[in-house]
């Protein structure tokens, strides 16, 4: 028996369930819409209703945030925590000083004045009160979860879409994958490339976690800008490598590390390699580089 | 055709009316500025002059806004260490090369992971 897949837009990028039973695509498809829209008016930093708007726009003061947003900053700074700030959720001033300040689809351009390097006010400077639902950042420091957030939904959402459908799934949103319940007896079927709506790249198959892909390849405006900001300088960051893909336990921990990877640079192999992590990094030049149990690209 | 000339006292009575008549004009004009400054005055509802006073009061009071930034002592530190990143349970395996005989057209298309 086949798989079955629906596909549609939500997030900016496109949202994926793959089921291995064909009659419960309907029901998985529904639990994935549902944690989609959650996520979306929790975290998005586009929609003026949404909780991450409110915290952004408060600056200074403690705002009651619900317990989706919570759990998206927690695990916002844990993996800044974890890449010693590689990955940091308090980039989202620069990102607006790079040019993107809106959502994507409508267009981003290079700001045409000179901006000045702005050091990242740093993850440390978030208070998150767990206990109390409440978060405080510093005045004038904007909070982006682009990085962790999708990844957290992708996470979530196949675990709500295998407990509606009763079978084995695969949420694919804009990349980022994430398993729960039985994989086919075959693994699931997946292509590695530069661009999440396809081309050339290297074909896989998993049975368990979460994968994820980091690329400044993609999501790219101006003449050099892209959106993956480098902590340290503020400005989109400038790596060896233009695509890195690692699997994982979770697609949150796959995310954090192929997105550290791409801004820690040089090194980036040997820190995925010193955490056990299989991954598989793309040079700007084209030459691929596996890590770990990352398996090698079977020639065509 | 020439009149008869003017008695002086009766000439100079007459400029005195003038020059009264000129003062009751200047008066009169004057009482109606006035008159009509306060109609307009109370003819629309605008700030109160007493209430502007109060708040620039107030506000000369306060101390200029500033932007205070927590310093890092303020900080709590997260509790604990965070859980490490988990490498998966199975690494990804290479795709097994279609095979030839196997029918192709009814699956859908893999799934791709790249940037987005």
């Amino acid at each position: 028996m086949s798989d079955a897949v629906a596909r549609w837009d939500a997030l900016g990028t496109t949202a994926g369930v793959r089921v291995t039973d064909p009659a419960a695509l309907r029901a998985a498809r529904r639990a994935v819409e549902a944690e989609l829209a959650a996520i979306d008016l929790a975290c998005s930093r586009f929609r003026t209703d949404s909780e991450l708007m409110q915290v952004n726009a408060r600056g200074g003061r403690w705002t009651t945030v619900g317990p989706l947003l919570s759990e998206a900053i927690a695990v916002a700074l844990r993996g800044a925590q974890l890449t010693d700030g590689l990955v940091d959720p308090t980039v989202g001033s620069a990102l607006v000083l790079a040019g993107y300040d809106r959502d994507f689809d409508l267009g981003l351009r290079e700001p045409v004045a000179t901006v000045a390097v702005q050091r990242v006010s740093g993850w440390r400077a978030v208070e998150l009160d767990q206990q109390h639902a409440r978060v405080r950042t510093p005045a004038g420091v904007l909070l982006d979860l682009g990085a962790t957030a999708k990844a957290l939904a992708a996470d979530r959402a196949a675990r709500a879409a295998h407990a509606a459908a009763g079978c084995g799934v695969l949420v694919n949103l804009g990349g980022d994958i994430a398993l729960a319940g039985p994989a086919p007896a075959a693994g699931w079927a997946v292509r590695i490339a530069d661009d999440h709506r396809g081309g050339p790249g290297q074909d896989v198959t998993l049975a368990a976690g979460g994968l994820a892909t980091s690329s400044t390849t993609v999501r790219r405006w101006g003449e050099r800008s892209h959106h993956i900001i480098d902590p340290e300088t503020g400005r989109p960051a400038e790596s060896p490598w233009r695509t890195v893909s690692v699997a994982a336990a979770t697609c949150v921990d796959a995310n954090i590390a192929s997105t550290a990877a791409i801004v820690r640079g040089a090194d980036a192999a040997d820190w995925l390699a010193a955490r056990g992590l299989p991954a598989r990094l793309v040079g700007t030049g084209g030459d691929v580089a596996c890590v770990g149990a990352w398996p090698a690209e079977v020639p065509a | 055709m020439t009149g008869a000339p003017l008695d002086p006292r009766r000439r100079d009575a007459m400029v005195r009316r003038v020059r009264n008549a000129g003062r009751l004009v200047g008066i009169g004009a004057a009482g109606a500025t006035a008159a009509l400054s306060v109609v307009a005055a109370n003819a629309f509802k605008g700030h109160d002059g007493r209430k502007a006073r109060t708040v620039a009061r107030v506000a000369a009071s306060r101390p200029a806004p500033r932007t205070s930034v927590p310093p890092p002592e303020d900080v709590p530190a997260i509790s604990g260490a965070p859980a490490p990143l988990q490498a998966p349970a199975a690494p990804p395996a290479s795709a097994a090369v279609p095979q030839a005989a196997v029918p192709q057209e009814a699956a859908p298309p893999p799934e791709t992971s790249g940037g987005s």
